[in-house]
């Protein structure tokens, strides 16, 4: 085979290949951005998640408030509990209330209303 | 081989040598110092790059039984093939070399090409052209080669990283369950600062908290405060929070 024709072929090749390269690198680029944006938002969306969507966390502080705050109405939905407390002195209310307002309750509805020297105190929050 | 057959029948010299067919088990070798010929060429003004070829008049005139003047003194005879320089006064005929070379067709048996050497000097640039383009494309080739695979393990990181946190596969899925968590965030957050600075306001003697409720929508508070001033300093501070869901009530 004559040099021309080694020529020929290694220049065709070689635009051939720089053509997938620069299609390859485009690729990566885009794939590399792709994951840095898909990372970026996971992380805010589990940070979220993580606050207000862990039900197994939520199941146990629910269940311990029911155990020691013994609630008046303690009604269990699929996707949302509804408690309610009668008489509740102004220690209980402050007590019950951290472990609601700081354990990622997503609070549906809420009613405290003064009841005399006590409280009396509604919740619905989402599980 | 070549040189000791013409060992001490030439003028020394620095000698090239070639060998032609010309028939069956007939060959001829010829002696040449090239550099010579062609000082001899360039001393008579004829430019090296115009010329051609070179061929010996031995290889041009074997067959031929001839004889011919090449200047005023000597001519070249034809002995049972093999040309000899003599002096004209002993030739028969009288016959010009011009004359010879106006009807002779060369053979292929030459002794230099001037192409060749162009020849050869491209071949030398076309080989280290190819050797170039031979890097190019092994450079290119391995680049893409390790761009891929690149793009491969980035792939790889992005489906580990799904599998570990158990998320949905793509950007667009992610951003609509992220919004949907902003929106309850935000609402929540809103009302986790309304209790909180409720819990932080001092109320004074004969002041006191009548309801705080939240539907869904508004988180509406009613406070039972012993003079105007107080109730505006406390809305005051509240508008701080104040967004679509906070609403303060008149106590009665």
């Amino acid at each position: 085979m004559s040099l021309f024709r080694y020529i020929s072929i290694l220049i065709f090749t070689a635009f051939i290949t720089g053509g997938y390269l620069f299609y390859f690198e485009q690729e990566y680029r885009q794939t590399s951005e792709y994951f840095k944006e898909f990372k970026q938002k996971s992380e805010n969306y589990l940070f979220l998640k993580k606050k207000w969507a862990s039900k197994e966390h939520k199941e146990k502080i629910l269940k311990s408030i029911k155990r020691r705050f013994k609630p008046s109405v303690y009604k269990k939905e699929e996707n949302h509990v509804v408690i309610e407390f009668e008489n509740l002195n102004e220690r209980s209310f402050k007590k019950v209330g951290d472990m609601f307002l700081n354990n990622g309750f997503v609070i549906n509805n809420l009613d405290i209303k003064r009841q005399g020297e006590a409280l009396f105190f509604h919740i619905e929050v989402k599980i | 081989m070549a040189q000791s057959i013409f060992d001490g029948t030439i003028p020394d010299g620095e000698y090239e040598y070639k060998v032609f067919k010309i028939s069956q088990n007939k060959y001829i070798l010829i002696a040449f110092d090239i550099k010579k010929i062609l000082k001899q060429l360039k001393d008579l003004n004829i430019d090296i790059k115009f010329i051609d070829r070179i061929y010996t008049a031995q290889s041009e005139f074997l067959k031929d039984e001839i004889s011919f003047k090449i200047d005023e003194e000597f001519g070249l005879v034809s002995v049972e093939g093999v040309l000899v320089k003599m002096p004209v006064k002993l030739f028969t005929t009288d016959v010009d070399i011009d004359r010879i070379l106006l009807d002779k067709k060369l053979s292929s048996n030459y002794i230099y090409s001037g192409s060749l050497q162009k020849t050869d000097l491209k071949q030398k640039d076309f080989k280290l052209l190819l050797f170039l383009l031979l890097l190019i494309n092994i450079f290119l080739v391995s680049s893409a080669i390790i761009v891929k695979k690149e793009i491969y393990n980035v792939n790889l990181k992005k489906e580990d990283f799904v599998d570990k946190n158990s998320l949905p596969a793509t950007v667009l899925q992610i951003k609509s369950m992220e919004e949907e968590l902003k929106a309850i965030d935000n609402i929540q957050s809103a009302i986790r600062k309304g209790i909180d600075y409720l819990a932080q306001f001092k109320l004074l003697k004969d002041e006191y908290f009548v309801m705080l409720r939240y539907d869904g929508k508004k988180l509406l508070y009613k406070i039972k405060f012993k003079e105007r001033k107080r109730q505006r300093k406390f809305k005051s501070y509240l508008s701080k929070y104040k967004n679509s869901i906070v609403e303060i009530g008149e106590a009665k």
